[in-house]
């Protein structure tokens, strides 16, 4: 018995000539690298910064604003699932992911749309607002952009450029007698 | 390919998003250098508007006719209008810029006016919207302008929502005419002296002041605070040595008479100023700098053995590292070492000043080593740099102890301070450009009055000590900027007279400084801050006149 070396999984791997390319099961049952696990894993922490983020600040508002409540507490929510899902069932981490990704930037997309729009606004009415107003705005702007749109949007454009995501071989099951795997 | 579909979407939906802010902020804007499109002028009695009649363009109207006996004719100009996009409360409330807009109602082929100053008057420009214990300050009151609406189109607030439209006006007083001042030394004299006069008649003949005063409906609240009435005597005592005005004088005297006989107490075996069990050092701090006023301008000499009295009391307060125990428990004659925001500064200057009086070195002391107690950061705290406290009282005890007792390093920390007072200050707001150079509180709302006006009185201390420590010119001028443009800002709201046509009481409240340019509130330490940095500025200039050796400052 020899030893693997560490960081690599054993791989099931399912040989596919071309002739036999489309009886070859859709998903290449090998297990993810270690490099891109360690990314998943990455984003799904990545993702649980915002979630406590957005969970504090729920919590610390002093009215509770039903539409507020069940759009911050449903993203809280889902963002800290995801990354559960990413962390204990790998077989889901890339669908997790791009699950949190979407909402994360669902919520900073929202969030921009009403700062702009309120922005727009304050400066219809009040004309230029002075440096003290445009520093300010600056600030949440800058705070609120990398986190909640650059962010997920760098997450999403991981997740497309791996697709499809790739199944652990331990809950792919052996080929069929027929050599095709199971739909 | 799906990358390039996100990013596609992403393109899209910023320049969507660009555009309909672009759009939006277009079609609410205004132009308040415009011609003026109509006039709005009013009569108004003991502050309730009489009538009203609109113009077209700017002609005169009724404005050239005589003014009756407490009548008052007011003018505003409507140079735009814009759509008001909703009624909700946070939507219509955040319509409309404080002290520059108002409302035109259509209802049923009926048109209202809720002018600037019917908003005033209505003091709707003041009433934050609260959303359980959030209070939020938005343009108007959104309940009280549409009531009074509602009432002058004889509808109900509800029919008037559902019903009616509403237009945003542009509005500028032509009468009385908004006036643009400069820190000169004549009005910084009337400015000065009127903030003193307010005090003056503020002072009951029992010697307790009328503490906080509604300028719109004379109402008067219940609280008191000793403080304050220090504070208030102190600037009333320096107003009347400076004008020596027998009325000044008499008021002076009574406030300081009702200190002493009402308030200065037994704390162990000093006095002290209390009215309790629990004695504050700032009361007394303060109580000390009145005496020391009202003694050495010799309105009531034989108040001299006080401030002995109350010197001793501060200073058997003070711990070894410089610092104040701040309260006193009268009950167990003990000292209690709390320190509240405030009271180190005010004892530091208190003692300073005593000095000049007491010629007691252990005044002197004590004052310097509060004071260097007060600007000792640690070397690796990076952010008293950025977080600063109200440091008036401490540069002003710079100024006092800078003759005797140079304090370089407070000379820089109150030097820096200003810098941040005024990087931070309000500069360039398109709709308010009479607000520049003062203290800002919020990128949407009127600033107070006496945030600026404590800075001020710092920033004179501050330029006094600058010029005699040979601080770079460039610094020097940068700090002189900041304040003529502060002091401007404090002038031009003072109420001499200010919007008397709303006001129930104008003669009395005439000098008052309000709480904001929107909310005629006076409580007596804002004459006092703002009536302390325009008199001891006024001397700085009164004393670049005078021959080379003469003393500067106040």
């Amino acid at each position: 018995m020899t030893s693997k070396p560490r960081g690599t999984t054993q791989v099931s791997a399912v040989a596919c000539s071309p002739g036999t390319a489309a009886r070859c099961p859709l998903t290449v049952p090998s297990r993810p690298e270690a490099s891109e696990r360690r990314k998943e894993i990455a984003f799904a922490v990545g993702n649980l910064i915002p979630a406590t983020v957005l969970g504090a600040g729920l919590v610390a508002l002093p009215v509770r604003y039903w539409p507020t409540d069940i759009v911050v507490g449903g993203a809280t929510l889902v963002l800290a699932g995801a990354s559960s899902l990413v962390i204990g069932r790998p077989a889901l981490a890339r669908r997790a992911l791009l699950v949190g990704a979407r909402v994360l930037l669902g919520v900073g997309v929202l969030l921009v749309t009403v700062a702009l729009l309120s922005l727009a606004f304050l400066a219809g009415i009040h004309g230029d607002f002075g440096r003290g107003g445009v520093t300010l705005m600056l600030l949440v702007t800058l705070l609120v952009l990398p986190y909640a749109v650059v962010y997920p949007l760098v997450e999403l454009w991981w997740l497309a450029s791996r697709a499809p995501a790739p199944v652990p071989a331990a809950t792919v099951a052996s080929p069929s007698p027929d050599g095709e795997s199971p739909a | 390919m799906r990358q390039l579909g996100v990013a596609r979407l992403c393109a899209l939906f910023a320049l969507v998003l660009l555009g309909a802010s672009l759009g939006l902020e277009h079609y609410l804007r205004v132009d308040r250098q415009g011609a003026v499109k109509r006039t709005i002028i009013s009569s108004w009695v003991a502050g309730q508007r009489r009538s009203r009649v609109v113009v077209d363009g700017d002609a005169p109207g009724p404005l050239g006719d005589e003014p009756g006996r407490a009548r008052f004719v007011g003018a505003e100009d409507v140079l735009d209008e814009g759509p008001v996009l909703s009624t909700h409360p946070i939507l219509f409330g955040a319509s409309f810029v404080p002290g520059r807009d108002g409302v035109e109602a259509h209802y049923d082929g009926r048109v209202a006016y809720a002018t600037v100053d019917d908003l005033l008057a209505l003091q709707a420009y003041n009433h934050p919207v609260e959303l359980g214990p959030i209070r939020l300050q938005l343009g108007v009151d959104p309940d009280v302008v549409l009531d009074a609406l509602a009432r002058e189109l004889r509808t109900t607030r509800e029919e008037l929502v559902e019903s009616g439209t509403f237009r945003r006006l542009a509005l500028r007083h032509r009468y009385p005419p908004e006036v643009t001042l400069s820190a000169t030394e004549d009005m910084l004299r009337a400015a000065a002296v009127g903030a003193g006069g307010y005090l003056a008649r503020a002072v009951r003949a029992d010697g307790m002041y009328r503490y906080e005063v509604n300028g719109i409906d004379d109402h008067e609240t219940d609280d008191y605070n000793w403080p304050r009435h220090c504070g208030a005597t102190w600037y009333l005592a320096e107003t009347a040595n400076y004008t020596r005005d027998p009325v000044l004088l008499a008021a002076a005297t009574r406030a300081a008479r009702r200190l002493v006989d009402g308030a200065v107490a037994a704390c162990g075996e000093h006095r002290c100023v209390a009215v309790g069990d629990r004695a504050d050092l700032g009361s007394s701090a303060l109580g000390l700098l009145a005496l020391v006023e009202i003694v050495e301008g010799g309105i009531v000499p034989e108040l001299m053995p006080v401030v002995r009295e109350l010197a001793a009391f501060l200073r058997s307060q003070q711990r070894p590292d410089g610092e104040f125990k701040h309260f006193y428990d009268r009950r167990t004659n003990t000292p209690i070492d709390e320190q509240s925001l405030y009271y180190t500064g005010e004892a530091a200057f208190a003692l300073a000043r005593a000095e000049r009086l007491t010629h007691d070195r252990r005044d002197l002391d004590a004052a310097s080593r509060a004071l260097a107690h007060l600007v000792d950061y640690p070397f690796w705290y990076f952010g008293w740099h950025y977080f600063w406290g109200a440091e008036h009282w401490t540069c002003h005890a710079l100024g006092a102890l800078w003759e005797k007792a140079p304090n370089r390093k407070a000379l820089d920390f109150c030097m820096q301070w200003q810098e941040a007072v005024r990087t931070t200050a309000i500069w360039d707001r398109e709709a308010n450009p009479e607000y520049d150079g003062a203290t800002s509180a919020g990128p949407f709302v009127p600033p107070a009055l006496v945030g600026t006006a404590t800075r001020m009185e710092a920033a004179v201390s501050t330029l006094i000590v600058a010029r005699l420590a040979g601080v770079p010119a460039k610094e020097v001028d940068a700090l002189e900027f900041g304040i003529e443009k502060g002091l401007a800002f404090l002038m031009r709201f003072q109420l001499l007279p200010g919007p008397e046509q709303v006001m129930k009481a104008p003669r009395f409240m005439r000098g008052g400084i309000p709480n904001t340019p929107t909310d005629l509130t006076v409580r007596i330490d804002n004459p006092q801050h703002a009536g302390t940095a325009l008199l001891h500025y006024l001397k700085v200039l009164e004393a670049r006149r005078k021959p080379a050796g003469a003393r500067s400052g106040p």
